[in-house]
């Protein structure tokens, strides 16, 4: 142990201090969406605001669901986000070796222009995606969600970072197994598959933010409440004159996210490394 | 709360193992080439099928309705040529919605990929109740950026939690949402904010790999610390920090959410960008063969902007492997 | 069919209509009703145009009747209503028709007819010393200048609005069309082909306007949230049918007419109608539903939530209904506004185009403060003039 002197102790301090800041940016909101999701319109409104709530409002969570599915919507959201991720590994996973390691001709000009696919904004596409929808029969389901998103942007991005993931294994692997008489299949998922885990994990972290996240989509796509995800539904809570319901909504909120961040904190080294590893390192 | 995982390769390994990939593609011999290309073909088809039936058709589809004028209520269609695009050339909203896009993809980018930067670096030291700060600073990118904006909307509204705040320092009250910079900058932060945890994780992991043997050695030579920083560090994790950036270029033309729900691109269009222009000309208004006309230039701008990029990174990411 | 409202006691009794129907039409298996806002409705019909599977019936407000009357795409129902016994169509009250009506064909039937009233706080008058709205009638002096000095009073003495404009938050440009016809002005002509919002009448409405937010202080500014129902402001515009509203009020509360202005008396009438869409599967199924559904019996049970469009059930009986809240007193001035001076709001072929520019230019240009007026809304005029 070295002693600390004043100069280390001085950006001890300010490292704490920023911190502190950003953690204060991070979750001060946070906390004012808990507290506001107890309060009544008319105190969420207050000025200057009140940090804890005057009466605590449990109706508003009880009318969370009363005016919507929204534990229906929840699950739309959650096995929507689970699908999203399984196609995007399917089809990575496959394309990311093939690319690294397999590198059949023309390889080079393939990857950009996968590459290329990562770039195309969703907001660029979402009018004849809507059309090829309508004409598939797709509207107000869950189809497009999956199928779109995973194909066009979470796959070509899980593809870079898994070819980038299969690059950084050493190729010596390869040519003990060929000696051996391995097949190119059994060399890829016996050896070079377990080996890229920690990137899998980080295509998966990566590819459920991304269908958690998605707004404008199912905005477009799904009418019907019970088939509406979790972001779109947070924006239709309304009293029956359409006037907003602030307070419900934040409950709506709060609840929309104590799930997820007791997913992360259970699942935190996974999620974590899922997203530190994979081939993101020199 | 372990945020290094054991399931990696040893870092030491790295440096020696590369770089594999010319190697194996120097090293087949002809009379494997054709195996070889049916297996890396097999194994890329879903991929490429996908994209093209759905990217690709999608693509061309844009490109002919922007060439198109719709009306959705009539439900017809006439071919009106380039008149969409030489409306976008003469609408005045342009204007205004064009650089705004510039400016988040420009803040967000580099703003974004530096903030999160200086982050990772401030968490990656070993100092007490570290791995506090490195949850707490996760924890917006878990929330969607729906509630995330939702919330946001409350704090900034007139008399709302940060009017208060400058009052309590004495201060008058800002118009956050009424346009100009003070709006754009808002929306910036906004989003800033909400994803800087991934890119925080990102880094840190990068950060973690880089062979401590480097770090001691420049430090024996008596490198101060804001240099190991410039020489060893930053060059060493120079892909994350390329991925990051790009990742922020993309996510940065799709700041969408945070106007839709707290201006709607008001007042005006003077807190507007293009990815909410298409979806209020296509889906508001109507205006199908317009909309379409902005997204193809949307694509064009990514397609540019990230072509530039991707010429000059080679020259300034550290060993890339192609 | 898509309905605007979730209101349970609404939809119950659409569902009840619904099978009354389907009892007598064994052919008709199933009624939907599908809720959605305002917000929605426009992307959710012009989507399901695109993809091949619009409703059949919906509801659709005034403001986009001309629109979509014009794009062909609503179905004539004048024949079927004609000719469906016991409809009673000459019932219909033709002023509050003419905006759904092109020569000899009905291509929607107003449901909801509603007036845009004043409610206000009448405890919070009188705990301020405030003379209230009802005050200003009593004398005689109901105008929006009065209107403008009394919340002033209220706000400075109490620090709330005086005023708030109810579902306006400055994108709506609708819920201000009482004021613009109390000063005699207009966003455009009678006939939607020029624009008229820089007038001097609108001016001199804008000029009131602005002058309680951004002067005053009585009326909320951009972007501020305020509760009315909540008892958070002195007054509010909105619906008749907003009353349900005041259902848990804990304050004594009125509702009178709209102030006048120099253009005299006249009463703002919102609108929204039941209308079958062209690109609906069944078009005479959903024509005979529609006049099932606004046949004298029916609209009768409506009433009771939606004003009627018919002559005979424009009654203080009818509107008070079951209502724990309506009086005949509160009711009776506004029917009779209604039949003399209402004039529905003003409707622009290219509506879609039209609203969003009339509401983001007066956002951008007018309501902001110390606004030159003249110059601003010269502004809003260089925007929707190109759109009419």
């Amino acid at each position: 142990m070295r002693r600390t002197n004043p100069r280390t102790l001085a950006s001890r301090g300010l490292s704490y201090l920023l911190l502190s800041a950003v953690a204060l940016v991070s979750l001060g909101p946070i906390l004012w969406m808990v507290s506001a999701s107890f309060k009544s319109p008319n105190e969420i409104l207050r000025y200057p605001p009140t940090i804890i709530p005057e009466n605590f409002k449990w109706e508003n969570y009880q009318q969370v669901f009363e005016l919507q599915p929204f534990a229906q919507q929840f699950l739309n959201s959650v096995y929507i986000m689970a699908l999203v991720a399984v196609l995007t590994i399917l089809l990575s996973v496959p394309a990311g070796y093939a690319l690294a390691r397999v590198r059949p001709v023309a390889a080079g000009v393939i990857f950009l222009v996968l590459l290329s696919a990562m770039f195309i904004p969703p907001e660029a596409t979402i009018i004849p995606l809507f059309q090829m929808a309508s004409t598939l029969g797709w509207i107000d389901t869950h189809y497009p969600l999956v199928i779109f998103t995973a194909v066009l942007t979470t796959a070509p991005i899980a593809t870079f970072v898994m070819r980038q993931a299969f690059l950084t294994l050493p190729a010596e692997f390869e040519e003990a197994a060929t000696i051996d008489g391995a097949t190119r299949l059994r060399t890829m998922l016996q050896i070079y598959f377990p080996l890229a885990r920690p990137s899998l994990a980080s295509v998966t972290v990566l590819a459920c933010w991304y269908s958690w996240n998605q707004f404008l989509e199912p905005l477009i796509y799904v009418r019907s409440p019970e088939m509406l995800t979790v972001p779109v539904a947070l924006t239709r809570y309304e009293d029956a004159f359409a006037g907003p319901l602030w307070g419900v909504q934040m409950a709506a909120t709060t609840l929309s996210v104590i799930p997820v961040l007791l997913v992360f904190f259970f699942a935190q080294r996974h999620v974590v490394s899922g997203l530190t590893a994979g081939g993101l390192k020199s | 709360m372990a945020l290094r995982t054991t399931e990696v390769v040893p870092a030491g390994e790295h440096p020696r193992a590369r770089p594999p990939a010319r190697q194996a593609a120097r090293r087949p011999a002809r009379g494997r080439d054709q195996g070889r290309n049916l297996f890396g073909y097999a194994l890329l088809a879903p991929q490429m099928v996908g994209f093209l039936a759905i990217g690709v058709v999608a693509l061309v589809w844009v490109v002919w309705l922007s060439l198109n004028h719709v009306n959705v209520l009539a439900g017809t269609q006439e071919f009106v040529g380039l008149a969409n695009y030489t409306r976008i050339l003469s609408d005045p909203n342009m204007a205004t919605v064009l650089p705004n896009t510039f400016f988040f993809v420009c803040v967000l980018s580099i703003a974004g990929t530096i903030v999160a930067l200086l982050l990772a670096l401030m968490l990656n030291q070993a100092l007490r109740g570290i791995n506090i700060y490195r949850s707490i600073i996760f924890i917006p990118a878990l929330v969607t950026m729906v509630a995330w904006s939702l919330v946001w909307s409350f704090i900034v509204q007139p008399e709302g939690l940060l009017d208060a705040v400058l009052a309590f320092l004495g201060l008058d009250p800002l118009p956050w949402l009424r346009g100009g910079w003070l709006t754009l900058s808002v929306f910036a932060f906004i989003q800033l904010t909400k994803n800087v945890g991934i890119n925080v994780m990102i880094f840190l992991g990068a950060l973690q790999a880089v062979p401590q043997e480097l770090i001691e050695a420049a430090r024996i030579d008596g490198a101060g610390r804001m240099r190991v920083v410039r020489s060893v560090v930053v060059p060493q994790i120079s892909p994350a920090i390329l991925m990051v950036f790009m990742l922020m270029i993309v996510g940065s033309f799709k700041v969408f959410e945070v106007v839709l729900i707290l201006t709607e691109g008001g007042p005006g269009v003077q807190s507007s960008v293009l990815s909410f222009e298409i979806y209020k000309q296509a889906f508001k208004l109507n205006d199908v063969g317009y909309a379409s006309a902005l997204s193809v230039l949307l694509f064009a701008l990514i397609l540019l902007l990230t072509t530039a990029i991707w010429q000059v990174r080679k020259r300034v990411v550290f060993h890339e492997a192609d | 069919m898509t309905m605007w409202s979730s209101n349970p006691d609404h939809l119950a009794l659409f569902d009840e209509i619904a099978d009354d129907y389907m009892a007598d039409h064994p052919e008709v298996t199933s009624i939907e009703f599908e809720s959605l806002t305002l917000d929605q409705l426009d992307t959710v019909l012009t989507t399901g145009i695109t993809a091949g599977d619009a409703p059949d019936l919906t509801w659709l407000p005034v403001e986009s009747s001309a629109e979509y009357i014009a794009a062909g795409a609503l179905l004539d129902a004048a024949p079927v209503l004609e000719s469906t016994e016991g409809y009673d169509y000459d019932d219909l009250v033709p002023a509050l028709q003419e905006r759904w009506r092109d020569g000899d064909a009905q291509y929607g039937v107003p449901f909801s007819t509603g007036a845009l009233v004043m409610y206000y706080n009448a405890d919070l008058y009188a705990d301020a010393g405030v003379k209230s709205p009802a005050d200003l009638i009593a004398e005689g002096d109901w105008t929006w200048e009065s209107f403008r000095e009394i919340s002033k009073e209220l706000t400075d003495a109490t620090g709330v609005p005086g005023y708030v404009v109810n579902d306006f938050d400055f994108k709506n440009w609708t819920r201000l069309v009482p004021l613009f016809y109390a000063y005699g002005g207009s966003p455009w002509n009678d006939d939607a082909t020029a624009c008229t919002a820089d007038s001097p009448e609108m001016q001199d409405a804008f000029e009131l306007f602005n002058g309680m937010v951004f002067d005053d202080g009585s009326s909320p500014v951009p972007g501020q949230q305020v509760d009315f129902w909540g008892g958070q402001a002195g007054a509010t515009s909105s619906f008749l049918s907003s009353n349900a509203l005041l259902q848990d009020a804990t304050y004594e509360w009125g509702i009178v007419p709209m102030p006048s202005g120099p253009a005299g008396d006249t009463q703002a009438l919102g609108q929204a109608a039941i209308a079958a869409l062209a690109a609906g599967d069944n078009h005479e199924a959903a024509l005979d539903f529609l006049a099932f559904l606004t046949n004298a019996e029916n609209a009768a049970r409506l009433a009771q939530f939606f004003p009627p469009a018919r002559e005979s059930l424009l009654t203080t009986d009818v509107l008070v209904g079951s209502s724990t809240i309506l009086t005949p007193e509160l009711v009776q001035p506004i029917i009779d506004a209604t039949l003399s001076s209402g004039r529905i709001f003003p409707v622009a072929e290219n509506n879609a185009a039209v609203a969003d520019a009339l509401n983001s230019s007066l956002d951008e240009f007018v309501y902001v403060p110390d606004a030159d007026l003249g110059e601003a809304l010269g502004n809003v005029c260089a925007a929707i003039d190109p759109l009419l």
